[in-house]
């Protein structure tokens, strides 16, 4: 080999080294700038922490999902492992990408796929970029995910800053380093429980006629089927208890249509609508934020059912106390300690809302706007950490107030200390409504731009 | 297409690739079409105005290089200064000639109302038009012979590096290099990605960071005063510096990759220990052609003390003019033109205050001081420069002398102006690597030169940080708006 070669291949290895540093860094770069605030990327950073082929059983869905079904409370009673694979407004085509990613680490014997998306018939082009970023943004780089968004986002729009969404989040967000080695476990297991109360008035009983599916759900649901029936594993569909409200007569015509189907092609179907007594559910307590969604209460009698009959029906290995298995204990233990956290904030949240209504004060305003279907209300802390789930470490405000104080390095125009800001827009559009900065004394909107509106009240 | 694009990152390594496998005689045609494409991204219209300019200085070039009469060259330079200087008036100036002679007009008491166009300044065509200039003008003194390559001439005043702001290249460096064959060196391309890279770091980390900072406070003069104007006017001295030499060593790195030199633009700048010397390390193809187009031709300092102050006074309205239709331009450089003026005058007494100093520490002390009454002079001017208008920098200067509020630390109201702790401590970190480099480069030390010559094992872990540091530092992505470089308005 001559010294020209051997310089030419020196180079080239040079070159190739640099670019596979780069490449590394790159992608951690990218894991590490991703939406914080998506409750999408806690859940499946953490699934793919999960040691490998650790689950039982993977249950697929949507938001009302992973507020529904909480993964360690069923652990604790029956003893197998399982994982809310979901993100928030999850389209009825993600779905299938979301089997295969699960494949990639995980072996489960059970699928449980919540229909919620094919009853409410989300496709991408229903959304803007906030929903389609939940289905994608959460996901691995890999040569599934680049399937996924040319299957979710339309041909018109660009595809550049979801392919590397980096571009996106870049100076939008700081740098979390937590995530950028995707091995950061979720305490929960994927569950999210939305702790806000929302009361409604009856249970009424319906039993509708088939309704069907529109071509293209229905092309989605085979897709899916297809997808899931390449392994071996055994198939349950569920549908979550719906409360009474607008849409729940035609989903149960829907779901009833979705259970021939799936029926079938030898998948099981449980439709949790019609066990709404032997679940326990409280119209009057037990929904949050609308009449598919639950809070940590009620996600404890869903999950008590839903576990129940798992376990009882695909016979499914008990693995407490099993050394193998000890992270189980372990992470249920934690999450017995995040779990008193929530109910105190339950509790809390519920009396200040309650109490304080209809006054200027900063939480009661953030209660309501959370209270409003399709707003995504984005909370940062003055140092821009999310603050939501600060919020919950807190039983009082007078607690919260002194911990805003101590991370605040802000202040208002006045000279205030600034409590934390709230940016609103609508999840669906993502069209703006508002950004308000919440001090001690005063409230203080923002235009989309970021400059300040001065109104009467905040003169 | 700005150089902190996506646009510019896939455009680049492209023009590199296709550029070192085409045969070496057709090279400078594709370097010309991705120039032509490069300026037509702003503005496809716009190419029009640089084609004429290209055809008029070529055809004026080489008439100049027939003709034996020195009368006749005489007037086809003018006649080529006229169409040139003509677009560029009409473009730039001719608005605010028409706003500035109704002010005047309407304080005299007449009422003139002329006809005023809606047009956007092309981008950079001060740049170019001067460069295209400068080649006329060195053919007209015979200092090069005119360009007979039509192609390569229209490359010589588009080349993309530094066809939007800078450097002005001469004519002597620039056409020469286009017509020698180069071959992919793999040390030199490496040495170009490298200035390149210090280009990004300091136009996205530290002048992208500032703007920020200044944009809110010179947007809201009557909110931010006092402390705030003080601390926004000495970061825009910052900002300005690392936005212009980013944009500078992005050009002559990418260049440099190309195999092609471009002269340096900035040498340490505020470094320097008084006006005059940071005119010759401040924007140098600029001040250099300035002198050599202008204040030379004027009669420089061969005429006398007074006529050499008329010239300088001459040059520096000039340079401010050039920077913008504004009388805030104007002042700015009639300021700078001040400075030289009185450094002049005062020079006798700073030689002999520089003579009692006899040891080295004093000497250095001495330096010290007057790199920081430079500093604060030239960032006096940098108000004017900023300002919207004259009205506001008169005010932006009794805000800062009339309010002290200097409780915005104690009361953390600092952080109110759009940066965070957070930011300020990447500032101050980032402004102390410009430092260290700016003080090697001015002991003659060229730090990128001393990196090359390193080992791979050195040099990679030096490579991986910068990109790193600029990937997650950097202001950047789809919340920032590549708001481009200053210097392109000009």
């Amino acid at each position: 080999m001559t010294d020209k070669v051997k310089k030419y291949i020196r180079r080239a290895l040079e070159i190739t080294l640099f670019i596979l540093l780069f490449c590394v860094m790159f992608i951690c770069i990218t894991y590490g700038f991703r939406d914080p605030l998506a409750n999408s990327r806690d859940n499946i950073v953490g699934f793919y922490a999960e040691d490998k082929n650790s689950l039982d059983v993977v249950v697929l869905g949507t938001s009302s999902t992973f507020s529904a079904y909480n993964p360690l409370e069923a652990y604790n009673q029956y003893g197998y492992t399982s994982y809310d694979l979901c993100t928030n407004i999850m389209l009825q085509n993600s779905m299938p990408y979301y089997v295969r990613e699960m494949y990639k680490t995980q072996n489960p014997k059970l699928v449980v796929v919540d229909v919620a998306p094919f009853l409410y018939g989300h496709t991408a082009n229903d959304f803007r970029g906030g929903a389609w970023r939940y289905n994608i943004d959460a996901m691995k780089l890999s040569k599934n995910r680049f399937d996924l968004i040319n299957a979710v986002i339309p041909k018109e729009e660009s595809k550049l800053t979801y392919y590397f969404d980096l571009l996106y989040y870049h100076t939008n967000r700081k740098l979390d380093y937590e995530y950028m080695f995707w091995n950061k476990r979720d305490i929960s297991k994927g569950y999210n429980g939305l702790n806000l109360d929302v009361a409604y008035d009856s249970f009424e009983d319906y039993y509708p006629a088939e309704e069907a599916l529109s071509e293209e759900s229905l092309l989605y649901l085979n897709q899916l089927i297809e997808e899931l029936k390449k392994h071996d594993c055994k198939i349950l569909f569920i549908t979550d208890p719906i409360g009474d409200g607008f849409q729940k007569y035609g989903f149960l015509a829907k779901a009833a249509y979705i259970e021939r189907i799936v029926t079938a092609q030898g998948c099981d179907f449980l439709n949790m609508s019609y066990h709404n007594d032997e679940i326990g559910l409280d119209p009057h307590m037990d929904f949050s934020l609308d009449e598919m969604h639950y809070h940590l209460y009620s996600a404890d009698k869903i999950t008590a059912f839903l576990g129940k009959y798992i376990s009882e029906k695909y016979e499914l290995p008990d693995h407490r106390n099993q050394g193998d298995y000890a992270g189980w204990d372990t992470a249920y233990n934690e999450w017995l300690e995040e779990r008193v956290v929530q109910e105190n904030f339950m509790k809390w949240a519920f009396g200040y809302c309650f109490s304080s209504k209809n006054t200027p004060d900063f939480m009661n305003q953030i209660l309501i706007r959370m209270k409003s279907a399709y707003l995504k209300c984005a909370m940062y802390a003055p140092d821009d950490s999310p603050y939501y789930e600060t919020a919950m470490n807190y039983d009082s405000d007078e607690s919260l107030l002194l911990r805003l104080k101590e991370v605040g390095n802000d202040i208002d125009t006045d000279g205030n200390p600034i409590i934390l800001k709230t940016i609103v827009c609508d999840a669906v559009t993502g069209d703006f409504y508002d950004c308000a900065l919440f001090t001690e004394k005063n409230i203080y909107h923002f235009n989309e731009e970021g400059a300040l509106i001065v109104d009467d009240d905040n003169e | 297409m700005s150089f902190n694009s996506l646009q510019f990152l896939i455009f680049f390594p492209i023009v590199v690739a296709v550029y070192y496998i085409l045969p070496y005689k057709v090279r400078y045609i594709w370097l010309l079409a991705s120039s032509y494409y490069f300026y037509m991204c702003w503005n496809a219209k716009y190419i029009l105005l640089i084609m004429t300019s290209t055809l008029v200085t070529y055809g004026c070039g080489l008439a100049i290089g027939k003709v034996k009469s020195s009368r006749i060259s005489k007037w086809l330079l003018v006649g080529c200064l006229i169409i040139n200087l003509g677009i560029l008036f009409f473009f730039k100036y001719y608005n605010f000639s028409c706003d500035s002679l109704v002010y005047v007009l309407a304080k005299l008491g007449a009422n003139f109302e002329p006809k005023r166009f809606d047009v956007l300044l092309p981008v950079g065509i001060s740049f170019y038009t001067f460069q295209a200039i400068g080649y006329t003008v060195d053919v007209y003194k015979k200092e090069v012979e005119p360009e007979r390559n039509i192609l390569k001439y229209a490359l010589f005043v588009s080349f993309f590096p530094q066809l939007v702001a800078g450097p002005i290249e001469r004519s002597k460096n620039l056409l020469s290099q286009l017509s020698k064959p180069t071959k992919p060196e793999y040390e030199r391309m490496r040495h170009g990605l490298l200035i390149m890279l210090w280009g990004f770091f300091i136009k996205v980390v530290i002048a992208d960071r500032i703007a920020i900072f200044v944009t809110n406070v010179y947007g809201n003069i009557y909110e931010f005063a006092g402390v705030f104007l003080i601390i926004a006017t000495v970061l825009f001295a910052v900002e300005i510096y690392c936005d212009f030499a980013g944009y500078t060593y992005i050009a002559i790195g990418a260049a440099k990759v190309l195999g092609i030199g471009l002269m340096e633009n900035f040498d340490a700048p505020y470094l320097s220990g008084s006006s005059a010397e940071f005119w010759r390390r401040w924007h140098i193809s600029l001040s250099s052609w300035l002198r050599d187009y202008i204040y030379i031709p004027l009669g420089g300092n061969r005429k006398g003390r007074i006529r050499k102050y008329l010239n300088i006074i001459i040059t520096f309205f000039v340079s401010g003019l050039w920077h913008g239709a504004n009388w805030t331009y104007v002042v700015w450089g009639l300021l700078n033109g001040l400075y030289q003026i009185v450094g002049d005058i005062i020079k006798p007494i700073k030689v002999k205050i520089s003579s009692l100093t006899q040891n080295r520490v004093a000497e250095f002390v001495f330096k010290c001081i007057g790199i920081a009454i430079t500093f604060a002079l030239i960032d006096f001017s940098w108000i004017f420069f900023r300002a919207n208008s004259l009205t506001e920098a008169g005010y932006i200067i009794r805000f800062i002398i009339e309010i002290h509020n200097w409780d915005i630390f104690a009361t953390r109201r600092i952080w109110a102006a759009g940066l965070m702790k957070r930011d300020f401590i990447i500032l101050a970190l980032s402004m102390m690597v410009l430092f260290i480099v700016d003080v090697l480069k001015i002991n003659k030390i060229d730090i990128w030169d001393k990196i090359e010559k390193q080992s791979y094992f050195i040099r990679m872990p030096i490579y991986f940080v910068m990109v790193t540091v600029i990937l997650v530092f950097g202001i950047w992505g789809a919340g920032y708006d590549a708001s481009g470089f200053i210097y392109f308005q000009f």
